[in-house]
C-alpha cells in the first residue's frame, strides 16, 4: 500500500493552510488565486511514515492556466503511482459552488482509477454554531464519500482528520462516478451547492464593504498608489537601521580580525575579497527581507486580486493582463519568483508578453547597485521638506524607469503578435480579506534573505576572490594596472570607453553578467587591492574618489536598469517557456538597448549637465 | 428582456439565461465551472470605472470578469431573493 496522500482544491480553498496544519511546515500560504506554484511535501504531523504533497489549486481538471496544467497533471501521473494511498480533496465550505465541481470531477476520476478520496471540508468555523452549522454528514451521506469539517483557523476537527488519514485502509471511490458526463457533474454540483450551500453570503459583507473601498474609482487608485508608496518607502527607510548596522559590524570585524591572520597576502585577502567584495553585498541583505514582507503582506491579506483588477486595463494597453501585476511586483522583489508566478496567467500569449516584463522590473539584485552608484552620485538634499530626498526621487526615477522599459517592451511585441479569439480571457476570483498570518511570513523572508545570502553569497565569494587572484598577482597586489585583471581590462576597455567608463568598471559590469550584485562585490574586491594596506573603507567613497563622472554615472544606472544580467533568470525562463530560443533573445536584446540607452544617457548628460 | 452581465446595474440581482455561443468551448465550460451556469443568480458587486473588470457575487464567491466575457453571458431579471447570491 502506498503511503502518500495527494492533497487537491480549488484555488482560495484553504489547502494550502490546511497543508501547513496537518504537516507543521510552512507552506508560503497567500490569498491570491494560485499562489501555490510549485509542488508541497511534508510529512503528516505524528505520522512521519506518511508524506502529504500540495498540489497548485485548480478550479477544474479541464485546465487553463500553465499552473492549473500542474495541478492536473500531477494529479492524473499520481493516480498511476503504486505509493499513492489515497486522495484528500479540499472544498470551501463557504463556496461550495466552486469547490463542488471539482471535487465531483477528483471523485470520477479516482473512481475511474480506483482510488480512494476523503473530502475535507474547510473554514466551517465562518459558519453558526448549532441548527444553521455546516452539514458535514448531510454532504457525505449525499455523496457516499466521508467528508471531514475542519477549520485551520481554529484547529477544530484536524485531529479527526490526521487520524482519519493515518488509517490503514483505503477505500475505492463509489464506482457510481465512474459514468458521470459532464452535464450531469455539474448538474449535481449544482443541487448539492443548494442544499448544503451557505445560507446568504457569509462572507461577502465584509469583503463588499472593502471592496467598496479598495476597487472604488478615486478611492482604489489613491490606495494603490499610496500602499506603492510605503512599499518603495519602507525598502529604503525601515531597512536602513539594519543596513546601517551591518555595515559597522562588518568594519569592526575587519579591523579585529584582518590583523590577526598569519600572511600578509592572507590579510589583503580577507580585507578585499572578504569584507570588500561579500561585505559589500551583504548589507542590502535587510532590503530584500522587507521587501519579501510587503509584497507577502498584500498577497496575505487579499490586496493583491485588487491590485490585479485595478491594473487589468492599463496593463491591457501595453498587451498584458491584470494577473500580469503579480508577477511583475514580485519581479520587483526577484526576477524568479516572479517568472513562477507567470504560471498564473492562463494566455499563453500574454504569459509571454509577462516574461519579456518581468527581468526589467527592478529586482532587488539592481538595489545593491543601484544604492551605491545614487550614493555616489545623487547629492542627499532634501526635498519637500525633508519628507523625500533627492536620492530618493532618484531611486523612484530608476524604478519607473525599468517599470516603462519593461511595459514598452511588451507593447511593441504584442503589436507584432496580435491576440487571437481564443486566447483566455480575464477571470479573477476576489478572495476574502484576512488578516495576515506573521509567523509564515516571518518565516518566509527569512528563507528568502537565507536564500540570497547563501546563494547568491556563494556565488560573490568565488567570483571575487577570482577577481582578486587576478587582481592581486603577479605583482602582490602592488601595482592594480600592471596585473592580470589590469591587462584583461584593457582588452575589454574600448567596449566601455563611450560610456567614459575604465577598465574597473568594465571588468565589474562583465562579472555583472552571472548577477546584478557581483557588480558591487567586484568593485569592492578592485577598490580594497587599489587601496593596498589601507583599512577597510565604504565602496561610495571609493567611487566618488575614482573619478567617475556623473554621466558615466548615469549611463551605469540605465545600463543596469535594462540589460538581463542574471544566470538564473535566464535558466529559469528556459525552463519555463520551454526552450533558449527566448531567453538567449532577450539576452541579447536587453543587453543592445542597454548599451545604446546608457550612451544616450552619456552624451545627454554631457550635453546637459 | 436579456441583459448582458456587463450591463447589470450594480447591486442588481439576475439570472444566467445562456452563454454566448461563440464563446470559445473551454471558456465557456470554465464559466460553468465557475458557477455562471443557466440559472444560476448572479449579482454585480463592484462596477469600478474605467472599464476595469466588474465583480460578481455567484454561489458564495466573488469573480472579477472582464467585458469580453460579461458582455457574452446574457441575464434576465430575477425576482430579488431574501439572500441573494
Amino acid at each position: 500500500m502506498g503511503h502518500e496522500t495527494l492533497l487537491i482544491g480549488s484555488p482560495n480553498s484553504g489547502k494550502s493552510l490546511l497543508f501547513n496544519r496537518l504537516t507543521g511546515l510552512a507552506q508560503k500560504v497567500a490569498n491570491f488565486p494560485g499562489i501555490t506554484v510549485s509542488l508541497g511535501r511534508g510529512a503528516l504531523l505524528g505520522h512521519p511514515e506518511l508524506t502529504l504533497l500540495d498540489f497548485p489549486g485548480t478550479y477544474s481538471l479541464a485546465p487553463l492556466s500553465g499552473e492549473e496544467r500542474i495541478a492536473s497533471d500531477g494529479f492524473h501521473a499520481a493516480l498511476a503511482r503504486e505509493d499513492l494511498k489515497r486522495v484528500l480533496c479540499v472544498i470551501d465550505a463557504t463556496r461550495l459552488g466552486k469547490s463542488l465541481n471539482l471535487a465531483l470531477q477528483v471523485l470520477r476520476e479516482a473512481a475511474r482509477a480506483g482510488r480512494d478520496v476523503l473530502l475535507v471540508a474547510t473554514m466551517i468555523d465562518a459558519f453558526p454554531k448549532g441548527r444553521d452549522r455546516f452539514d458535514v454528514e448531510g454532504l457525505s451521506a449525499a455523496l457516499g464519500v466521508p467528508v471531514y469539517g475542519v477549520s485551520s483557523k481554529t484547529g477544530e476537527g484536524l485531529d479527526a482528520l490526521r487520524a482519519a488519514l493515518a488509517a490503514a485502509t483505503p477505500a475505492p471511490s463509489p464506482a457510481r462516478f465512474h459514468a458521470l458526463d459532464d452535464e450531469a457533474l455539474q448538474d449535481e454540483a449544482r443541487s448539492l451547492t443548494v442544499r448544503f450551500g451557505a445560507q446568504g453570503a457569509l462572507l461577502l459583507q465584509g469583503q463588499t464593504r472593502l471592496d467598496s473601498f479598495f476597487l472604488h474609482s478615486l478611492f482604489g487608485g489613491v490606495a494603490f498608489f499610496a500602499l506603492m508608496a510605503v512599499l518603495f518607502q519602507a525598502i529604503f527607510t525601515w531597512a536602513a537601521p539594519a543596513m546601517d548596522g551591518i555595515e559597522l559590524a562588518l568594519g569592526w570585524m575587519a579591523d579585529v580580525l584582518v590583523p590577526r591572520l598569519p600572511h600578509p597576502m592572507l590579510q589583503d585577502f580577507a580585507a578585499d575579497a572578504l569584507f570588500g567584495g561579500v561585505g559589500a553585498f551583504l548589507v542590502f541583505v535587510p532590503q530584500i527581507f522587507v521587501l519579501t514582507i510587503i509584497v507577502g503582506l498584500m498577497e496575505d491579506s487579499g490586496y493583491m486580486a485588487r491590485a490585479a483588477v485595478i491594473c487589468h486595463r492599463p496593463l491591457r494597453a501595453f498587451g498584458l493582463t491584470g494577473k500580469s501585476f503579480v508577477p511583475m511586483l514580485s519581479g520587483v522583489a526577484c526576477a524568479i519568483p516572479g517568472i513562477y508566478a507567470a504560471r498564473v496567467v492562463e494566455s499563453p500569449r500574454k504569459r509571454w508578453l509577462t516574461y519579456l516584463a518581468v527581468p526589467l522590473m527592478p529586482c532587488s539584485a539592481r538595489l545593491p547597485v543601484y544604492t551605491l552608484l545614487i550614493a555616489a552620485f545623487i547629492p542627499a538634499t532634501p526635498l519637500l521638506g525633508g519628507l523625500l530626498g533627492l536620492q530618493g526621487l532618484a531611486m523612484v526615477t530608476l524604478y519607473l524607469f525599468g517599470l516603462m522599459v519593461g511595459l514598452l517592451v511588451s507593447a511593441l511585441v504584442a503589436k507584432f503578435a496580435p491576440a487571437t479569439e481564443d486566447d483566455p480571457p480575464f477571470v479573477l476570483e476576489m478572495p476574502p480579506y484576512r488578516l495576515p498570518a506573521w509567523q509564515p511570513l516571518l518565516r518566509m523572508a527569512f528563507d528568502r534573505s537565507k536564500h540570497f545570502v547563501t546563494k547568491a553569497g556563494a556565488v560573490i565569494f568565488m567570483v571575487t576572490a577570482v577577481v582578486w587572484v587576478l587582481g592581486y598577482f603577479p605583482n602582490q597586489g602592488a601595482d592594480l594596472g600592471a596585473s592580470w585583471l589590469g591587462a584583461l581590462g584593457r582588452l575589454i576597455e574600448p567596449l566601455f570607453a563611450p560610456l567614459g567608463l575604465d577598465w574597473r568598471y568594465g571588468v565589474a559590469i562583465l562579472t555583472a553578467f552571472l548577477a546584478r550584485e557581483v557588480f558591487v562585490g567586484t568593485l569592492g574586491a578592485i577598490f580594497g587591492i587599489e587601496g593596498a594596506d589601507e583599512n577597510y573603507l565604504p565602496l561610495v567613497d571609493q567611487i566618488q574618489a575614482s573619478g567617475l563622472g556623473l554621466g558615466s554615472g548615469l549611463a551605469l544606472l540605465v545600463f543596469f536598469a535594462i540589460a538581463l544580467q542574471c544566470v538564473s533568470t535566464v535558466a529559469l525562463l528556459a525552463r519555463e517557456s520551454g526552450s533558449w530560443r527566448l531567453p538567449l533573445s532577450m539576452v541579447v536584446a536587453y543587453l543592445l538597448l542597454a548599451y545604446a540607452a546608457a550612451w544616450v544617457a552619456f552624451l545627454l548628460a554631457g550635453l546637459l549637465l | 428582456m436579456a441583459i448582458t452581465l456587463w450591463a447589470l446595474p450594480k447591486g442588481t440581482c439576475s439570472r444566467v439565461q445562456t452563454l454566448d455561443g461563440a464563446l470559445p468551448q473551454a471558456h465557456a465550460q470554465r464559466l460553468r465551472e465557475l458557477g455562471f451556469f443557466p440559472g444560476a443568480e448572479v449579482r454585480c458587486v463592484h462596477r469600478p470605472a474605467f472599464g476595469a473588470p466588474r465583480v460578481y457575487a455567484v454561489a458564495g464567491a466573488c469573480f472579477s470578469l472582464e467585458k469580453a466575457l460579461a458582455a457574452r453571458i446574457y441575464t434576465e431579471p430575477c425576482a430579488e431573493s431574501p439572500h441573494g447570491p
